[in-house]
């Protein structure tokens, strides 16, 4: 009973470790969000897109990020004509949300414009069904087939009855594929290995160097596969036949780096000049 | 925490609150049934025939349908040929999104007492002194009995017809199947034979009905085919077969009795196969005399109808000249019009369209075919007469039917150059696709608010938040079967100690040579009552073991024999009397602690 009152009193104190001092800082940074989205979303309406592109750079980089925020991005990009970056940021818009009807108009409208292929190659069909799921439908779904499974479990330690073994078979197989889904979307998550070539005419080589023989040229907006990187080069594929090196600056992965650095050198060079920051 | 204090006021304000709510219950209920009083007030009758043609041996369903308020019993008219039983009536009301409909079905079933055409109907419903009268049914009744078939006899049989035994290339035939039956079936499925140059197409859906053979009422199945020759010559049409398992009924007991009834039969199914009689088929070709050029293949009967509208135009407008071909045959055939140039007048053709219906008395359908007509200038136009021929396998003669030409008035227009006399083109009237005009394209704008700053929900719950969503159900499922494994240790253990308890007993007291000292035994019938009550500790009095084996469910005697046997021994232990125990004692002991044993378990 001792332990039962002590282990009470640890969870009460843990709640407000957990939830309220995040929360708190939480709000300050979403404080200082509102501003920038503000000026961001202003500087967008006047038409100066590159001031505007630049506050959601930092937005991105100092708030959590959104999907609507790189949707944003990606808007700008396509008014400032880099078809490459602002592909680019709809496909990291996409990943977040993935059932937004502006965000696929808008991807659509600019790879017909550059005339792009949609993908590097289809993904397998699996993966593109999970695809339309986001991936808090995802876990939520997860959680709650998890919690029917092991409430079903308990309640047959007394009801042994027929229905609650069929019951329970089937929520396993649920649980199964459910948990299946989870870590297949966390996977494809962290492991996308696509990237997107940002600037008109990349040129990519047969080697880590520009006296290697150069293979072919890219045109911007096209996705490519990541396989490497050594040095300030990545090795990149196309399909099967189209592989090569390419300089890390013409191509850009879509996941975004650990320390959510988007063009982080850029961004901070054209910080020092703001004073509204 | 808050107390809720009995108070006038609030009981006051409960009996008002109350007082609305049954107000409103009562003007909902009574709106319910003002809209529902208009919307059954129209009465609408109606007759239906399961067929249209019989012959005198089969029972015809009739079927009158009265919708709206309940009225009289409806009254047939043409009904005197007929011998009349009636099959009773079924009633309907439903209310579906607020609109009520009532309908009450009469069945009649009827014998045809003669050969003929009989028109059956109207059915006639009174209600509140006005009539109410249904459509009419026309009714073919002939003499012919089914074809004699080898298994004519039988309680099972197939019959097949031709509706003609000669005819032409591209004549459609009725192939009719009748499968009579006494006895019950099930999974019944039919092979209609395969012959080169003769197609099959099933007509409608199967009827069933009832006819009276030899005074035994069988049901009969019909099925009708579309039965169309591609090239000419002489056919045998093969026999049909019915597929079916007969379900036999077997008796128990043939000696009579209570078992000796319906409801303790047993029904067996039995596999069989039933087949048609053959049929001969004789197909000529199509004659070459008095073939027109403009002969497409029709055989049947068609007619062809054209109308113009308006008839009457001004310049710039324009008219619809529609060409139905309608009729009963292969209505594929029927050809694509073509329409004169005419001088002053554009004409742009629409799709056709053909419509077939395949019913069970034949195939028919049409042909719809229109043009719009543009005038280019006013005057009165002449639209000449189109026509289409076919071939009439009844009279064995080509037909050529033909429209009458259409006359077209049309007057200056409005706009038109006509008072200066030039021949300008006139401007046609278009009309833009539904849809859509586009007038530029972009992406779509920004998303603006603050909720776009929100990250991903599951970002916002937190991993810490989802391991123990996760985590959680499963901890409080090993708890439980923790607790669950614990408790159960200890009440197995008790059990099996209590269940031994009986042989370290019996082993005991084997132990125990034949001068056996009483306190020995009373030691040890007090080990096997600790043991057995799951007790700790200590020793029980005699008379706590009484009461004990009394509360578990002991008789009373039982527990007496122990009783005695236990005072008994205590009086030799405490009293000095006799310290040794003879055999007849020990084994008067084993016996009762046995017998309580076994009711204890």
């Amino acid at each position: 009973m001792k332990y039962l009152k002590a282990m009470f009193f640890l969870i009460l104190f843990l709640i407000p470790v957990f939830y309220v001092c995040p929360a708190i800082a939480n709000e300050n940074t979403q404080k200082s969000g509102y501003e920038l989205l503000s000026l961001a979303n202003l500087a967008y309406k006047k038409g100066d897109f590159q001031s505007a592109k630049q506050y959601y750079e930092k937005l991105i980089q100092t708030v959590q990020t959104s999907g609507d925020i790189f949707y944003n991005l990606g808007n700008c990009y396509v008014r400032l004509n880099r078809p490459g970056k602002a592909i680019l940021n709809y496909e990291r818009a996409k990943r977040i949300m993935r059932r937004n009807a502006d965000l696929e108009f808008n991807l659509q409208y600019i790879r017909d414009k550059i005339q792009a292929d949609k993908d590097i190659k289809p993904r397998f069909f699996f993966f593109q069904w999970l695809g339309n799921f986001t991936r808090a439908e995802i876990i939520w779904s997860f959680m709650i087939i998890n919690l029917m499974f092991w409430a079903v479990l308990i309640l047959r330690l007394w009801i042994r009855v027929e229905w609650s073994f069929y019951l329970l078979l089937s929520l396993c197989f649920l649980w199964l594929i459910s948990g299946a889904c989870v870590l297949s979307d966390w996977y494809w998550m962290s492991h996308d290995k696509r990237a997107v070539v940002i600037n008109s005419q990349t040129l990519v080589y047969a080697g880590p160097s520009e006296n290697d023989t150069t293979l072919f040229s890219l045109t911007e907006g096209t996705m490519v596969k990541y396989e490497r990187k050594e040095g300030g080069w990545l090795l990149i594929r196309m399909n099967e036949e189209k592989r090569g090196w390419a300089r890390i600056r013409d191509v850009e992965r879509i996941v975004l780096p650990e320390n959510n650095s988007i063009a982080a050198v850029d961004v901070a060079v054209k910080y020092i000049d703001w004073p509204c920051l | 925490m808050v107390v809720f204090k009995k108070n006038i006021y609030f009981e006051l304000y409960m009996q008002k609150y109350f007082s609305i709510v049954k107000g409103m219950i009562f003007i909902v209920i009574f709106s319910i049934f003002t809209t529902i009083t208009p919307a059954i007030a129209e009465i609408s009758v109606s007759l239906n025939t399961d067929r249209t043609d019989a012959t005198l041996s089969d029972t015809v369903k009739l079927v009158v349908r009265v919708q709206g308020k309940e009225g009289n019993p409806p009254f047939i008219i043409g009904l005197d040929h007929f011998q009349v039983s009636n099959g009773g009536s079924s009633s309907q009301f439903e209310m579906v999104n607020g609109r009520v409909s009532s309908e009450k079905e009469y069945i009649f079933y009827i014998k045809p007492r003669k050969k003929g055409i009989f028109i059956i109907g109207p059915a006639e419903v009174s209600h509140n002194n006005k009539i109410y009268k249904s459509n009419t049914i026309e009714l073919k009744v002939d003499d012919t009995s089914p074809i004699e078939s080898p298994d004519r006899d039988n309680p099972l049989f197939v019959t097949a017809e031709c509706s003609n035994d000669h005819g032409y290339v591209g004549q459609i035939f009725l192939y009719i199947l009748k499968f009579y039956r006494l006895k019950s079936v099930s999974n019944v499925s039919v092979d209609v034979p395969e012959i080169d140059g003769l197609s099959f197409k099933k007509l409608g859906e199967h009827k069933e009905y009832i006819s009276t053979i030899k005074g035994d009422d069988y049901s009969v199945i019909e099925l009708r085919y579309a039965l169309i020759a591609d090239k000419p010559g002489a056919y045998k049409i093969t026999q049909a077969f019915f597929r079916m398992n007969v379900l036999e009924k077997q008796s128990r007991s043939n000696r009579g009795g209570f078992f000796d009834d319906s409801f303790f039969n047993i029904t067996r199914t039995r596999p069989l196969s039933v087949y048609s009689n053959e049929l001969d088929l004789i197909v000529k070709p199509l004659p070459k005399e008095g073939r027109s050029q403009d002969f497409s293949g029709l055989v049947g009967r068609f007619s062809i109808k054209a109308s113009l509208a308006p008839k009457g135009i001004k310049v710039g407008e324009s008219a619809t000249l529609t060409t139905i071909i309608s009729g009963d045959g292969n209505i594929r055939l029927i050809p694509d019009l073509k329409l004169q140039e005419l001088k002053g007048i554009k004409a742009y053709d629409d799709q056709p369209l053909i419509d077939i219906q395949r019913t069970f008395n034949g195939v028919s359908g049409k042909k719809i075919m229109k043009w719009a007509i543009v005038p280019q200038k006013e005057g009165s136009y002449t639209i000449p007469a189109m026509s289409v021929s076919y071939f009439n396998p009844e009279t064995g003669h080509y037909v050529q039917e033909k429209t009458s030409p259409l006359i077209l008035e049309v007057t200056p227009g409005s706009l038109n150059g006509a008072d200066n006399g030039s021949d300008q083109e006139i401007s046609i009237t278009t009309y833009a696709r539904p849809g859509a005009k586009v007038y530029g394209e972009d992406i779509f704008s920004i998303h603006e608010g603050y909720d776009v700053l929100m990250p991903d929900n599951i970002d916002r719950t937190g991993a810490i938040t989802l391991y123990i969503i996760f985590l959680s159900p499963a901890f409080i499922f090993f708890i439980i079967l923790g607790i669950r494994y614990i408790y159960g240790k200890n009440i197995r253990i008790n059990t099996l100690t209590a269940k031994k308890s009986i042989k370290v007993f019996l082993k005991n007291i084997k132990s125990l040579k034949n001068n056996a000292q009483t306190h020995d035994i009373l030691k040890f019938i007090n080990i096997y009552f600790n043991e057995r009550f799951n007790l700790k500790g200590g020793s029980l009095t005699v008379s706590e073991i009484y009461n004990r084996l009394l509360q578990q469910g002991i008789s009373q005697e039982a527990a007496k024999d122990i009783l005695d046997i236990m005072t008994e021994l205590e009086a030799m232990v405490y009293t000095g009397e006799s310290v040794e125990v003879d055999l007849s004692f020990k084994e008067n002991l084993i016996t009762a602690i046995k017998k309580i044993d076994r009711k204890l378990r």
